[in-house]
């Protein structure tokens, strides 16, 4: 009986193996030859397999991932917009008010100030510019306290406003409604 | 080697799937990760000759795909087709009638085709091989199989496989340095270390 013998490879032999290539493509010739011979053979293009299972399983993947992405992109969209819409609103609401009350305000100062330029101070005309005049004062100073019901400046200016206008308590009417529109 | 790679890259279970459905592009892809590698080792079995290697790689494949609904994904698929590359170059082999394990003894210690002087690249001294021999360095040496892998697939004894290597080795080594071979065998130079013992 013999024994086999140990034969190690040496470090330059194991680093001349290690070093061989791995793979080689024999090229698409071969490939397609590959193919059609599977084909010939029933083994390839079978009925129901025009479009490939893989074609299927690939657009599965990309349909879900375009779908999960999509839904995604789309809510943080929508969300920032439906935000960026809401602001600009208020901030435009904010704006137009500011300006609508200076618009007013400055009619109404200049309004007032015609008064005194109308000829006869006492005439019927002139009292009921007047009472016009403040009635609106009135209003607006109401109107300010409701939104501003903690300022102190206003909260004054209402109650001397009141205290000058006995009937305005003793009435009840709510000042809000007896508002001037212009 | 592209077994399993991103997300939307299919796995090599999920393109024998659709091989199995019939589908041409899934085989495409499966031809295209296994086959470089695959086809490397059977023109290194085969000897090197590449029109040989090519249809040894048909076979391959034929046999792959009939096979795929019946593999159970035990072994990664890769290592089946390993499997099968080999088997089918056994039965290359022995249709062109070739003596797989010849007697190490019976062999030239320098093969015929290397000229006095002229030193082979490694692969042509492969090649060059008797099949055997090639076989069980190729197995052993380039693709790390052991002797008892080499023994199941090759369907011989561990102590062929183990013998098989030993001669490979040495007339490798003549094909690479023939000068030096003949000079070790006129000078009764010992070129194993340690050399066969016989028991």
């Amino acid at each position: 009986m013999r024994s086999v013998p140990e034969d190690n490879l040496n470090a330059q032999e194991k680093a001349a193996f290690a070093a061989l290539p791995r793979e080689v493509d024999p090229g698409h010739p071969t490939q397609d030859r590959i193919v059609r011979a599977l084909k010939q053979r029933g083994l390839l293009d079978r009925p129901g397999s025009s479009r490939g299972a893989l074609w299927w399983i690939r657009a599965a993947a990309a349909v879900l991932v375009l779908f999960g992405g999509g839904v995604a992109v789309g809510e943080l969209h929508a969300e920032r917009r439906a935000e960026r819409r809401l602001a600009l609103a208020r901030e435009q609401d904010r704006r137009e008010a500011a300006a609508l009350v200076q618009r007013t305000g400055s009619e109404w100062v200049a309004a007032v100030a015609q008064l005194g330029q109308i000829p006869g101070r006492d005439s019927d005309q002139a009292l009921q510019g007047r009472e016009v005049a403040v009635s609106a004062l009135l209003a607006a100073v109401t109107e300010l306290h409701q939104v501003a019901p903690n300022d102190p400046f206003t909260t004054r200016l209402l109650e001397a406003m009141a205290a000058g206008r006995p009937d305005y308590a003793v009435r009840g009417i709510q000042p809000s409604a007896r508002l001037i529109r212009y | 080697m592209l077994a399993n790679s991103s997300p939307l890259s299919p796995t090599d279970r999920d393109l024998a799937d659709a091989v199995v459905a019939g589908a041409e592009d899934a085989f495409r892809d499966l031809y295209a990760r296994h086959t470089p590698r695959v086809f490397q080792l059977i023109r290194r079995l085969a000897g090197g000759e590449r029109a040989d290697a090519e249809d040894i790689l048909q076979d391959v494949w034929i046999q792959a795909v009939r096979a795929l609904p019946h593999f159970r994904w035990e072994a990664s698929f890769s290592t089946w087709l390993t499997g099968i590359a080999i088997n089918q170059t056994r039965t290359w082999w022995r249709k062109k009638g070739a003596r797989l394990f010849d007697s190490v003894e019976e062999l030239p210690l320098v093969a015929r085709e290397a000229p006095l002087g002229q030193r082979l690249d490694l692969e042509s001294a492969i090649s060059q091989l008797p099949d055997g021999r090639r076989a069980v360095l190729v197995l052993h040496d380039i693709e790390g199989l052991t002797h008892e892998e080499i023994a199941d697939r090759l369907g011989v004894a561990v102590g062929t496989s183990k013998s098989q290597l030993f001669a490979a080795r040495r007339t490798m080594r003549a094909h690479l340095d023939p000068d030096g071979a003949r000079r070790g065998q006129t000078s009764g130079e010992r070129r194993c270390d340690p050399c066969p013992k016989t028991t």
